[in-house]
C-alpha cells in the first residue's frame, strides 16, 4: 500500500515535532516583523459557514501570535484558486490536490494536517443505494456518478476517479456530474438523482447527512487507501519562527479546553504536523488519473 | 268615590316590558352582531385564504427563484434549508422541491410526514378519507429557459378550517359576551332611565286608583319621562284638589240628604206616631177649636174627625170637675206652660171614661203659640184597677173588712179627730178561742166560712160609723169612738161582742161554738198612737185569754207588767239549759196493794238565778210558745237517765219513769226517734219509759198522732193519758189510740171517798179502764182512805203526798232503798 507504507510512526514524529517547535520557539524571536497574518480557507463549505467555523481559530492565533489575523475564503474553488495564485495567504488551508499545485507552483509548504473524527488520514468512497442493483465498480458502466466537488476536489473526485480507473472504467464509460459538496452528492444519490456518489468515507457519518437520511439505505461500493488529511500550508518566505509559532499554537489546541472548543467549532479533532513528502501518494494518484500532474 | 271594581283585576308588571325589551335588545344585538360577525368571519376567512395563498405564492416563487443554483449543483442541504424554512410557517403542511421527473431534491419533511405521504398528496390521492385535507401549490423552477423542477407547497386546509373554527368560536364567545354585556348595560340603562320612572308612574297611577293622592311621583330626570312625571304630579294635584272639593261637596250633600231624610223620616215617623199613637191626640187653635184628632181619639170617644173638627173639647165634658179645674188648666196653657191632669169625660155613646191628658202649647219658629196639643190616654181601666188595688190593699179579701193598714189609717184619723174634738177611741182587739181546732178539724175552707160568719156577727153589733177590721187569722179589731159622756158604753159593746159569738155557728152542717177573748185599750188613756193602742189591746186580749177566755179585759198597768214578766221569763228560759238551772224531781208511783215503788213521774223544776223558783205552770206555756219545749224535754230525758244509772232499781216489777209530754213537743220532727233512742238506753238500765199526754192532744184526732203513738208503743214505750177525766168528755178516742194507762186526775181523787159523785166517777173510770185493759194510776192520793178506796176499785197504782212528795234525785235514791220490795 502506497499510502500506508508512508505512514511512519506518527506519535514519535508528533513528539519530535512538538519538541522541535518548542525549541524553535524558545530559540527564535517573536514574529514581530509580520504586520498581518492572512489565513485562507478553501471553500470546502459555503463561505459563510467557512468563516464561522474558523473565526475562533483565527482569533486565537491573532492573540497568540501578537499580529493581526485576517481570515479569507472564496465562494468557489476557482475564486479561491485565483486568490491562492496571488499568494496573498500566509497560512492556507486547502485540499490535497490544491496543496500539491500550490507547493509546486506557488511555493507553499505543508505545515500541519487536519485530524477529523480522530483520524489523521482520510479515504475516498463510492456511495450507491443498496437498492440500486450495483454490486461493483464495473456495474457503474453507463451510470451517472455524482462527485462532491469539482474536478480539483481530491476526496470528491480525484480519488474516486483513480478508483474507477483502477477498475477499468475510462472517461465516457460513465457520466460525471458534480454536486456542490460531498454530503450533497451522497444526499442526491440517496434521493435518486445519480447512481453513485464520490465522497470521503466519513461523509455519511456527518450530521448533515446522517440526520437527514437513512444511511442504512446506502452502501460504500469502493473505498480508497488511506491518504493524508487536508493540509495547512505556509507561504514560502514566512519566517520559521512564525511557522513554528503557528504550528505550535495549533497543535496545542487539543491540549486545552479553549483549543478543544476551537477545534469543535471547526469540526476538527486536532492538528498534526506534516511534511510535503507526506502528500506524495496524492501526487501518484494525480499522475495516474491525468498524467498532467 | 273610589271604586275598585272600576279597575280590572289585573296585575301590573314591569317585568313583561323589561323582558320584551331585553328580548328585543338581545335579538337585535344577536342579529346585527351575528350578521356582522358572519360577514367579517367570511371576509376574514377569504382574506386569510387569500393571504395564505398570496404568502404561499410569494414564498414558493421566492424559493423557486433562489433554488436553481442549488438544484444545478445538487445542493440538497441548501434546498433542505429552503423547504425547512418554508415548513416553519404554521399554514404550510410541507414543502418539497422536485426535479422534472418528480423526484425530491430535498430530504426535509416535518415530522411525522413521510415522503410517500407527501407524494400521495402531491398526486391528489391522499385526501380522501384523510383526517387532514391538504392542498398543494406548485411553483416551477426555471433556470433561464430550462425548467429544473418545481417547489411544491402543501397547505393543511383542515388546519385553516380549524383556525377558522377556533376564530369563529372565539368570535362567537366574544360576541356573546358583548351581547350580554351590552344587553346588561342597556337593560340597566333602560331600567334606570325608563323602567324605574315607568314603575314609579305605574305605582303612582295605582295609588291614584286606590284614592291616594298625597304621594307625588319622584322622577327628576329632564327627559320625557321626567316631564311626564311632572305632568302626572300636576294632574295629581289638580285631581286631588278637585277630589277634595268633590268630596267636601259630596259630604255636604250627603249630610244635607241625611238631614233631610232624617227630617223626612222623623216627620213621617212623627206623623205615623201621631196617627198610630195609642194615645188620643187633639190639636186646637188658640180659641180651643179642634183642628185635628187622630184615629185613637175617634176610637176612644166615638166621634169621627168630621164630627169633632171645629168644635171645642168641652163637648166631651162628662165629670163633675169644678170650674176652677178648667180655669187652672187654661191659665197654665195661656202662660205657655204644659198642663198635665186627668179628666172624666163622656163618650159619644154616653159612657164616662177617664183620661190622663198632657196639653202643651205649640210654638212657631218665632216662639209664638199658635196651637195647643193635647195628648190623652184613656185611663179608665187603670182607674178601675187602682180602685181594685186600693180595695185589696185596704180590705180583707175574705171578709171584706178593712185590713190592718186601713184600720191603722182609720185609727190614726180617729186619734187625730179625738185630739181635735175630744172624746175617746176604744181599740177592741178580738181573738177567737180554739179557732185553730176548727181549721185543723174541718179544714181551712170551713175556717174561712167561720171567719166570714164571725165578721158578720161582730159587724152587726157595731154601729155604722164604727170600724171593724180583720188583722189576720182569727184576730179582729174594732174601733169605736164616742164622747166622754158615753164611755161606759164600751163595756156594753165589749160584752155584746163576746156574747155575739157564744151562740153556735153552723158550718158545713156542723155546729161550732167559738168564743172570743177581747182586749180593750182606750185613747187617750192608754196611748196616743195606733201602734201603742193596738199593742196594749193585744196584751189585754192575751190576758183575757190566759184568764180563761170568752171574756174581755181592759188594758191596765198590771197587764203590762205581767207581759213584761213573760218576756223576761222567756228571755231567761233560753239561757236556763246552758246555765243548768233546770233539775228533775221524782214523784214515786206506788203499787197500792203492797206500797211497793214501781216507778216515778218525772217533774221538771226551774230555779232561775234572777227570778228564783218558777213553777211549771208559769214557764211551760212560755216554753211551748217560744218553741223551747223540745230542747227542755230532751235535756230532761238525758239528765234523768244519766242520774238513773246510779239507781238500784227494784226487780220485782218493771220500773217505769213517766214524762209529761207537751203536745207541741209531741209534734216535733224527730220526736219519735229521740224518744225511741231514750227508751233503748232506759231499757239497758232496767227502766221502762212512759209518756203522759193530755186529752187535748187526742182531740186533734190527727192520723199523724195515731201513727206516732203506735211507733212509740212498738218501741216499748207506754202511753198514759194524764189528768184523765178533766178534758173533753169524748171517750171515743180511747178506742182509736194505743193507750197503756190512764192517770185518774186528782180532782176526782180529792172527793173520795166522801163525795158520792167523785166516788161514782172514779169508780166508773176505774171500771172502764179495767174493762179496756188499761193500767190505772191514781194521782194526788193524800190519805189512806183514798188509797184504800182505790185499792177496792181495783186501781193498782197511785201517787201522791200519802206516799211521797216529788223529790230530787238523791232523795229519790234513798226513797227507793228504804221502801220494801
Amino acid at each position: 500500500m502506497l499510502i500506508s507504507s508512508r505512514c511512519f510512526n506518527h506519535k514519535r514524529l508528533e513528539f519530535a515535532a512538538v519538541l522541535f517547535i518548542i525549541i524553535g520557539i524558545l530559540s527564535t524571536p517573536p514574529a514581530a516583523a509580520l504586520d498581518e497574518l492572512v489565513i485562507g480557507v478553501f471553500p470546502r463549505r459555503n463561505p459563510a459557514v467557512t468563516i464561522q467555523l474558523f473565526k475562533p481559530l483565527a482569533a486565537h492565533l491573532e492573540e497568540k501570535l501578537g499580529v493581526g489575523v485576517r481570515l479569507e475564503t472564496a465562494p468557489n474553488f476557482s475564486a479561491f484558486e485565483r486568490m491562492l495564485n496571488s499568494r496573498r495567504f500566509h497560512l492556507v488551508h486547502l485540499n490535497q490536490y490544491q496543496y500539491i499545485q500550490a507547493h509546486d507552483r506557488l511555493g507553499y509548504d505543508a505545515l500541519l494536517q487536519n485530524e477529523e473524527f480522530g483520524q489523521k488520514t482520510i479515504k475516498g468512497a463510492l456511495y450507491t443505494r443498496k437498492d440500486s442493483g450495483i454490486k461493483s465498480i464495473k456495474d457503474l458502466q453507463g451510470r451517472t456518478i455524482l462527485f462532491g466537488g469539482g474536478k480539483d476536489a481530491m476526496m470528491s473526485y480525484l480519488v474516486h476517479t483513480y478508483l474507477l480507473r483502477k477498475a477499468g472504467l475510462m472517461p465516457g464509460d460513465y457520466q460525471e456530474k458534480f454536486a456542490i459538496s460531498p454530503p450533497n452528492a451522497v444526499l442526491a444519490v440517496y434521493l435518486g438523482h445519480a447512481d453513485a456518489a464520490g465522497a470521503g468515507d466519513m461523509v455519511a457519518q456527518l450530521p448533515m447527512v446522517a440526520d437527514k437520511i437513512d444511511t442504512n439505505e446506502l452502501m460504500q461500493l469502493a473505498v480508497s487507501d488511506e491518504l493524508p488529511q487536508l493540509p495547512w500550508a505556509v507561504k514560502q518566505g514566512l519566517s520559521d519562527s512564525v511557522k513554528d509559532k503557528i504550528r505550535y499554537e495549533m497543535m496545542l489546541f487539543s491540549h486545552s479546553e479553549q483549543g478543544v472548543r476551537i477545534l469543535q467549532q471547526a469540526q476538527l479533532t486536532g492538528f498534526n504536523p506534516v511534511s510535503d513528502s507526506d502528500y506524495d501518494p496524492i501526487r501518484t494518484i494525480m499522475h495516474k488519473i491525468s498524467g498532467h500532474h | 268615590m273610589q271604586n275598585d271594581s272600576h279597575y280590572p283585576n289585573r296585575k301590573f308588571s314591569t317585568s313583561t316590558l323589561s323582558l320584551k325589551f331585553i328580548a328585543w335588545i338581545s335579538s337585535v344585538l344577536i342579529l346585527t352582531l351575528g350578521a356582522a360577525a358572519g360577514y367579517f368571519t367570511s371576509n376574514q376567512q377569504q382574506l386569510l385564504a387569500d393571504s395564505l395563498k398570496h404568502k404561499a405564492e410569494t414564498l414558493g416563487n421566492f424559493v423557486a427563484l433562489i433554488s436553481p443554483d442549488a438544484i444545478v449543483s445538487f445542493d440538497i442541504s441548501t434546498l433542505d434549508k429552503f423547504v425547512k424554512q418554508l415548513s416553519t410557517d404554521p399554514d404550510i403542511k410541507f414543502s418539497v422541491i422536485l426535479n422534472n421527473e418528480g423526484k425530491a431534491l430535498t430530504t426535509y419533511l416535518p415530522e411525522p410526514l413521510t415522503l410517500q405521504q407527501v407524494n400521495q398528496w402531491i398526486s391528489h390521492t391522499a385526501n380522501a378519507g384523510q383526517k387532514h385535507r391538504v392542498s398543494t401549490l406548485h411553483f416551477p423552477i426555471h433556470h433561464y429557459q430550462d425548467k429544473l423542477g418545481e417547489v411544491v407547497i402543501g397547505f393543511d386546509t383542515q388546519q385553516l378550517q380549524q383556525l377558522m373554527r377556533q376564530s369563529l368560536t372565539k368570535q362567537f364567545v366574544i360576541y356573546i359576551a358583548i351581547i350580554l354585556f351590552l344587553s346588561l348595560i342597556i337593560f340597566h340603562i333602560f331600567r334606570y332611565s325608563v323602567m324605574q320612572p315607568v314603575r314609579k308612574l305605574r305605582e303612582g297611577a295605582s295609588r291614584v286608583a286606590q284614592g291616594q293622592f298625597n304621594h307625588k311621583i319622584e322622577i327628576y330626570s329632564g327627559d320625557e319621562l321626567g316631564e311626564l312625571a311632572l305632568c302626572f304630579n300636576n294632574m295629581l294635584q289638580e285631581i286631588s284638589a278637585d277630589r277634595k272639593k268633590l268630596l267636601e261637596t259630596n259630604m255636604r250633600l250627603e249630610d244635607e240628604v241625611a238631614l233631610r231624610k232624617q227630617a223626612t223620616d222623623e216627620l213621617s215617623k212623627l206623623s205615623r206616631a201621631v196617627e198610630q199613637s195609642p194615645a188620643s191626640v187633639v190639636i186646637t187653635d188658640l180659641e180651643g177649636n179642634i183642628e185635628y184628632v187622630n184615629p185613637k181619639f175617634t176610637e176612644v170617644t166615638g166621634y169621627t174627625s168630621a164630627e169633632i173638627l171645629g168644635k171645642k173639647p168641652n163637648l166631651l165634658k162628662g165629670g163633675n170637675a169644678p170650674k176652677s179645674f178648667y180655669r187652672t188648666m187654661w191659665n197654665t196653657l195661656v202662660s205657655g206652660d204644659i198642663w198635665e191632669g186627668e179628666f172624666e169625660n163622656r163618650r159619644k155613646n154616653g159612657e164616662t171614661y177617664w183620661e190622663s191628658a198632657t196639653i202643651a202649647p205649640i210654638k212657631n219658629a218665632s216662639g209664638t203659640v199658635t196651637h195647643y196639643l193635647a195628648v190623652k190616654e184613656d185611663i179608665t181601666e187603670r182607674k178601675e184597677f187602682e180602685k181594685r188595688l186600693y180595695e185589696q190593699a185596704t180590705h180583707d179579701a175574705l171578709t171584706g173588712l178593712p185590713n190592718r193598714n186601713l184600720v191603722y189609717d182609720r185609727l190614726s184619723q180617729l186619734i187625730e179627730q179625738t185630739k181635735r174634738n175630744g172624746g175617746w177611741v176604744a181599740v177592741i182587739y178580738i181573738d177567737l178561742d180554739n179557732f185553730k181546732m176548727v181549721n185543723d178539724t174541718l179544714g181551712h175552707a170551713a175556717g174561712d166560712k167561720l171567719l166570714i160568719a164571725v165578721a158578720q156577727r161582730l159587724r152587726s153589733i157595731l154601729r155604722t160609723q164604727d170600724t171593724l177590721g180583720r188583722l189576720g187569722g182569727d184576730e179582729f179589731l174594732a174601733l169605736v169612738n164616742g164622747t166622754d159622756e158615753d164611755i161606759s158604753h164600751i163595756n156594753q159593746i165589749a160584752s155584746k161582742l163576746v156574747k155575739s159569738l157564744e151562740s153556735d155557728f153552723e158550718i158545713n152542717d156542723k155546729l161550732f161554738v167559738v168564743t172570743s177573748s177581747i182586749g180593750i185599750a182606750l185613747h187617750p188613756n192608754d196611748g196616743d198612737n195606733p201602734e201603742a193602742l193596738i199593742r196594749d189591746a193585744d196584751l189585754a186580749m192575751y190576758h183575757a185569754k190566759k184568764r180563761g177566755r170568752n171574756n174581755f179585759y181592759f188594758y191596765n198597768a198590771a197587764i203590762s207588767r205581767l207581759s213584761m214578766e213573760d218576756m223576761e221569763l222567756k228571755s231567761n228560759l233560753q239561757r236556763a239549759i246552758t246555765r243548768n238551772e233546770f233539775y228533775p224531781v221524782f214523784q214515786p208511783m206506788i203499787r197500792l196493794i203492797d206500797n211497793a215503788i214501781i216507778g216515778a213521774e218525772v217533774l221538771l223544776r226551774w230555779e232561775s238565778r234572777e227570778q228564783g223558783n218558777i213553777p211549771p205552770i208559769r214557764f211551760i206555756p212560755i216554753a211551748e210558745e217560744s218553741g223551747l219545749i223540745g230542747n227542755i224535754a230532751e235535756w230532761t230525758f238525758t239528765d234523768v237517765l244519766d242520774k238513773a244509772r246510779h239507781w238500784k232499781i227494784p226487780a220485782d216489777e218493771e220500773f217505769t219513769l213517766s214524762f209529761n209530754i207537751s203536745p207541741r213537743h209531741f209534734h216535733h220532727e224527730g220526736f219519735s226517734s229521740f224518744i225511741a233512742s231514750m227508751a233503748v238506753r232506759a231499757r239497758e238500765q232496767g227502766i221502762r219509759l212512759a209518756l203522759e199526754i193530755t186529752e187535748g192532744l187526742l182531740l186533734d184526732n190527727q192520723p199523724v198522732v195515731i201513727e206516732r203513738m203506735y211507733e212509740l208503743q212498738q218501741a216499748g214505750i207506754a202511753i198514759a193519758i194524764d189528768d184523765f177525766g178533766t178534758g173533753y168528755s169524748s171517750l171515743s178516742y180511747l178506742k182509736h189510740y194505743p193507750i197503756n194507762q190512764l192517770k185518774i186526775d186528782q180532782t176526782f181523787i180529792d172527793g173520795i171517798p166522801g163525795d158520792k159523785n167523785d166516788c161514782m166517777l172514779t169508780e166508773t173510770i176505774a171500771l172502764m179502764g179495767r174493762k179496756l185493759g188499761y193500767r190505772l194510776v191514781a194521782e194526788g192520793i193524800e190519805t189512806a182512805d183514798q188509797a184504800e178506796f182505790l185499792r177496792k176499785l181495783g186501781v193498782e197504782y197511785g201517787q201522791g203526798y200519802l206516799f211521797a212528795k216529788p223529790m230530787k234525785d238523791h232523795d229519790f235514791v234513798s226513797f227507793i232503798h228504804k221502801l220494801p220490795g
